[in-house]
């Protein structure tokens, strides 16, 4: 459904406000009176004009109705809130009044005004050179705002300008500037209150591509059911963002080119009030919203989880390829041992060796290619009162016992047999090439 | 994607810087004779030298200056500051053995700068039920904090590679958090990281075996107790707040040094010594009296605390903040009979 629907040729006429009632119907407010508008299927729009029977406000004389924050109430009254705070009007059955006691507060401009279970809330906003995180409530006995305390994880620097989402008990709140060392600097925290304990939560982080955007660069920022519009009015880019889903979707938006800030969501469909040119009427523009946006991409509101969770696929590799490094680095290195007068030491560990174990290792150590013949060996344990075979016992128990010993201290034998190159019978004494003593 | 090649860039110049001057520090204090003495307690027989914290110091000052005259890294001033001061009082610290009574006291001004990076504990983040804290209690906490993280890296520096591979585990996990958090400090992290294994080359080898020194161990404990304080400050905004509480995040990131330094503070104080004497009560000298060779007692003391890490990740929203606790506990125990007893 896209239409242009005359509004007035008189510009006396001209819609100030217009305030969203229902899925189908909608409010223009002007400072003379209110027309309600109903969307057909005809794709018309049904109208019915109500001037006021009271008196208008003296306070908005000469102010301009959009500046005023409002809200249409589940008992079918419409709420306007004066800018920062505390003055409060009500329009019901043709009657537009300021139904408060209080004096202009101006603490909590840029606020957000929103209904709860039949109660009006204003949560945080700016005034007096700082952001705050006041929760008022509207007491219409008192006809005046309280105070309501919140405990948790306060967002203690303020809440102004910021995006709001009500689903439920759970107001969610984000892309709010904070005060800080007297600048206005961006909060990039996701937070909730949770109306009905009164609790503030963190939530997590935004997505980070909102960290350094410009409020101001969306001039229309529209709720309508549980997301929130946004729109950059100089570009064709819109987002609708869902808190519920964790989801930003973005938008082009070319069937909405001469979209403004006076735009309201009503039901599926934007409306918004467009002058003419030569500024002599005015038209209701209601377009499909669905029908007048193509999608382009989408992303996670809060928690960038995925470049989270990539970053730790990629810490896995690195830890996986470092360990794998470490072991192929010690698994190829020598094992170290250190030979003192009576003892082999290495991994902190010490195995006592005789005079006659030393001098083996001492033979094959000093040998450039840690190699000596079987003979040499030999000679060292020939002794003219023992026999031959007994000499070959004393040197093979030696070697034997070195092994045995080393293998049960640094699970690694010292010496290993080799034959002769030239004579296979021939043995050769090696040490282990994978300790260097 | 251009950034995946802009870290990837900085991570291997900053290897290569790191390799080079690893090698050419240990030559110059081995030319001056500044080698490490082997004594009774040592478990390197060469000489070595304490040359690797100046020179991971020197690569990351050199990676730190190119990356944000480049525009792709900023680094909080104090923080720079602070790091800085504590880095030569560990200098001074290598060469001529300050007095301990000295280095707290150094060691509390350095906690003190740090403080004015306008990060600090200021809550407990629902720890006891407690969340913002007033504000003596916040200097308190930061100041005790940061002089037990930077003593905790410095008493477990015992065997080689293993402040090494538990700093790489602190800077990998706090890395994922900087970098959706605070994205323009996230460069950081690849630079340290590849100046650590720069570093961890020569720190395995035998023949030009290099220590961390006192320079190393104060440099990187003080970066950590940064990082600390931005993990637990409550301004910050984190994307693990969702996944695991903070204290116990910040607990478990530096696990082995606090469980070790705790333990031998325990046995000294038992025994009647001054828990800050030297001596060999640490948990990885018993892996190594185990017979573990040093890289194997590193890696799986690195492994261990990982795991550890991640079982809590992936339990806390099951379990929550108490059972997290007890599971670590119970996970320590069993490691501890399994491993180190």
């Amino acid at each position: 459904m896209s239409f242009n629907w005359l509004n007035s040729q008189v510009l006396d006429d001209a819609i100030e406000l217009i305030v969203s009632k229902d899925s189908l119907s909608f409010y223009a407010f002007n400072k003379i009176g209110v027309t309600e508008y109903t969307i057909l299927e005809s794709k018309k729009l049904s109208k019915k004009n109500i001037k006021y029977t009271k008196p208008f406000p003296e306070e908005l004389k000469n102010a301009e109705l959009i500046s005023l924050s409002s809200l249409s109430s589940s008992d079918g009254s419409v709420y306007f809130l004066y800018p920062g705070g505390g003055i409060l009007f009500k329009y019901l059955n043709g009657v537009f009044e300021r139904i408060d006691e209080s004096f202009a507060y101006r603490n909590q401009y840029s606020g957000h005004f929103f209904e709860y279970k039949k109660e009006l809330y204003l949560l945080g906003g700016y005034g007096y050179w700082q952001s705050n995180s006041l929760l008022t409530k509207f007491n219409f006995e008192l006809r005046n705002w309280e105070l309501v305390p919140t405990s948790g994880q306060v967002p203690k620097l303020g809440v102004n300008a910021g995006s709001f989402v009500l689903d439920g008990d759970i107001l969610t709140v984000f892309d709010f500037n904070q005060r800080l060392d007297d600048l206005d600097v961006k909060n990039n925290s996701l937070y909730s209150l949770n109306l009905d304990k009164m609790i503030w939560a963190r939530e997590g982080l935004l997505n980070n591509m909102l960290f350094s955007e410009n409020k101001k660069d969306f001039e229309l920022v529209v709720g309508f059911e549980k997301s929130l519009l946004q729109k950059n009015l100089t570009d064709n880019d819109l987002r609708i963002i869902t808190p519920k889903d964790n989801q930003i979707k973005f938008f082009k938006a070319e069937g909405l080119h001469n979209i403004n800030e006076k735009a309201i969501i009503v039901g599926d469909n934007v409306v918004y009030p467009v002058l003419s040119a030569d500024r002599e009427y005015e038209t209701l523009i209601v377009k499909n919203l669905n029908e007048n946006i193509v999608f382009i991409n989408e992303e996670s509101l809060s928690n960038d989880f995925n470049q989270f969770v990539n970053y730790f696929i990629y810490v896995g590799v690195f830890c996986g390829v470092l360990i794998l490094l470490t072991f192929i680095k010690f698994k190829k290195e020598k094992l170290v041992l250190f030979l003192s007068e009576n003892s082999l030491s290495g991994l902190n560990k010490t195995m006592p060796i005789d005079k006659n174990e030393k001098f083996v290792l001492e033979l094959l150590t000093n040998n450039k290619e840690k190699k000596v013949d079987n003979s040499f060996v030999l000679n060292y344990f020939k002794n003219s009162e023992i026999s031959s075979d007994a000499s070959v016992k004393r040197k093979n128990k030696v070697i034997d016992e070195l092994n045995r010993k080393a293998l049960e201290k640094f699970e690694i034998v010292l010496i290993v047999k080799q034959s002769g190159k030239t004579d296979s019978r021939q043995v050769i004494y090696c040490l282990n090439p994978k300790i260097e003593i | 994607m251009s950034e995946l090649y802009l870290y990837l860039a900085f991570f291997i110049i900053t290897l290569a810087v790191s390799f080079y001057l690893n090698g050419y520090i240990n030559k110059l204090f081995i030319g001056n004779k500044l080698t490490d003495p082997v004594n009774e307690r040592s478990s390197h027989k060469f000489p070595a030298t304490r040359s690797g914290g100046i020179s991971i110091f020197f690569t990351i000052c050199l990676a730190c200056a190119f990356g944000i005259s480049t525009g792709q890294l900023t680094i909080p001033l104090y923080a720079i500051l602070s790091v800085f001061f504590l880095t030569l009082t560990g200098f001074a610290d290598d060469l001529i053995e300050i007095r301990y009574r000295e280095k707290l006291f150094l060691q509390l001004f350095a906690a003190i700068l740090m403080f004015q990076t306008d990060y600090s504990i200021d809550s407990f983040h629902g720890v006891f039920n407690i969340y913002e804290l007033p504000y003596w209690l916040e200097v308190v906490s930061s100041v005790f904090v940061f002089v037990v993280v930077v003593n905790a890296l410095n008493l477990i520096d015992g065997l080689d590679g293993m402040a090494s591979f538990l700093s790489m585990k602190f800077f990998l996990v706090a890395g994922g958090i900087i970098l959706v958090s605070r994205p323009e400090w996230f460069l950081f992290f690849p630079i340290i990281i590849s100046a650590l294994l720069g570093f961890l080359w020569f720190n395995f080898n035998r023949n030009k075996k290099v220590f961390l020194g006192d320079t190393g161990s104060l440099f990187l404990g003080s970066i950590m107790a940064f990082i600390l304080f931005y993990i637990l400050d409550s301004e910050s905004s984190l994307i693990t707040d969702n996944l695991i509480s903070r204290p116990l995040l910040a607990v478990l990131l530096l696990l082995y040094p606090l469980v070790d330094t705790l333990r031998a503070f325990i046995i000294r104080a038992y025994n009647n010594k001054s828990p800050f004497v030297a001596d060999r009560v640490h948990l990885h000298h018993r892996l190594a009296d185990k017979g573990y060779q040093h890289w194997q007692a590193s890696v799986l003391t690195f492994f261990l605390s990982t795991f550890i890490l991640v079982v809590n990740f992936f339990l806390y929203s099951l379990v929550g903040f108490i059972g997290c606790v007890a599971l670590t506990i119970v996970l320590l125990l069993v490691f501890y009979y399994s491993f180190f007893k």
